[in-house]
């Protein structure tokens, strides 16, 4: 039979909160609380987040951000920047035994799950290292890991469209000078289902994710309920939401 | 004593965005920033901290020891790496 793991239904909060409750199933996992576990979700309002370890002032024009009513987080994991608004977003917490030890073929391996996904739907894509998912060359999909406690959390966006001016409009760059060149090789280097010209719904691209995750894992998703709420509460009140976390570094 | 921040992006890796504050080619302090990856993410203090006082030269070799006893991996720069980026400021 079938290992089961289990599928969270999609929960439309802020990102301090998704960034908590990510972090709270990979605390579950690892006390064995619960199975494996693979959620999508969405961002409620728009959100940018940082890498674990970018500075936030290096990295995002705050005032600008306020302004468009977009929130502001720092991640468990690595990585670079991204705005998060017309996309899927996914995680997913599992032992490191279910994994290869090594990082980059992990990310490969669950990139893996994504991909296949993407092809049910009529999409092309392939893994770019070190983490990241192509169409032609043009990303559509950043990713980022940690690992803690023998538990691994990868999560990470399916572009759904893409609004390269107003990612640049919160994004800072290293050089003003060469803002437009930027903008310009940005759009060069990326992509989303809309620009593909594919009409997906968040719904079917999320059904068509899990059946990819069920085939590379060979296992069974069951649907439950997310039941840590409080646990995902405190640590969002203490560390997402708090000044102290995200602006570390 | 003279401040430096590098920005130095790694082929087919990460951008490094490194804040230095160094004297005759050692390092002060130094503090990392990036796109980059560390496992585990706490790991970084233990490599700032490290790095305090090395001369330029020497960051490469001190940051394998680093890593190799604390037992850290690096994704997205090499030791070999951050060792030109800081030599940027020389």
């Amino acid at each position: 039979m079938q290992e089961k793991w289990r599928l969270l239904g999609n929960i439309e909060t802020n990102g301090a909160m998704q960034m908590a409750i990510d972090e709270t199933i990979a605390i579950s996992r690892m006390k064995n609380i619960i199975p494996n576990t693979l959620r999508f979700y969405r961002w409620k309002p728009p959100a940018v987040t940082i890498g674990y370890f970018q500075s936030l002032e290096k990295e995002v024009d705050v005032k600008k951000a306020e302004d468009l009513g977009i929130d502001i987080i720092r991640r468990y994991t690595g990585g670079g920047a991204v705005l998060h608004e017309h996309e899927l977003t996914y995680s997913i917490v599992l032992s490191e035994d279910d994994l290869p030890k090594d990082i980059i073929k992990s990310y490969e391996k669950i990139c893996g799950a994504i991909i296949l996904g993407l092809k049910k739907l009529g999409i092309d894509s392939e893994f770019k290292p070190i983490n990241d998912i192509v169409v032609d060359g043009k990303k559509i999909s950043g990713n980022a890991q940690t690992r803690f406690g023998g538990i691994v959390l990868q999560h990470g966006t399916i572009l759904m469209d893409v609004d390269i001016e107003k990612m640049f409009s919160v994004l800072k760059v290293p050089d003003e000078k060469i803002r437009d060149k930027m903008i310009s090789a940005a759009k060069d280097r990326v992509t989303s289902i809309k620009h593909m010209g594919k009409e997906i719904s968040y719904e079917r691209l999320a059904e068509a994710l899990t059946e990819g995750f069920e085939e590379t894992f060979d296992v069974e998703f069951e649907q439950s309920e997310f039941f840590e709420e409080d646990t995902a509460l405190q640590i969002c009140k203490e560390k997402y939401a708090t000044d102290r976390w995200n602006k570390q570094r | 004593m003279k401040q430096a921040n590098i920005d130095y992006k790694v082929e087919g890796g990460k951008l490094l965005r490194i804040e230095l504050m160094h004297k005759n080619d050692h390092i002060l302090t130094i503090k990392l920033c990036g796109d980059f990856f560390i496992h585990p993410e706490y790991a970084i203090e233990d490599i700032e901290k490290g790095l305090m006082g090395v001369p330029f030269d020497h960051v490469s070799q001190r940051l394998k020891d680093i890593i190799q006893t604390k037992n850290i991996q690096l994704i997205g720069f090499s030791p070999d790496d951050l060792q030109k980026a800081v030599k940027q400021s020389s």
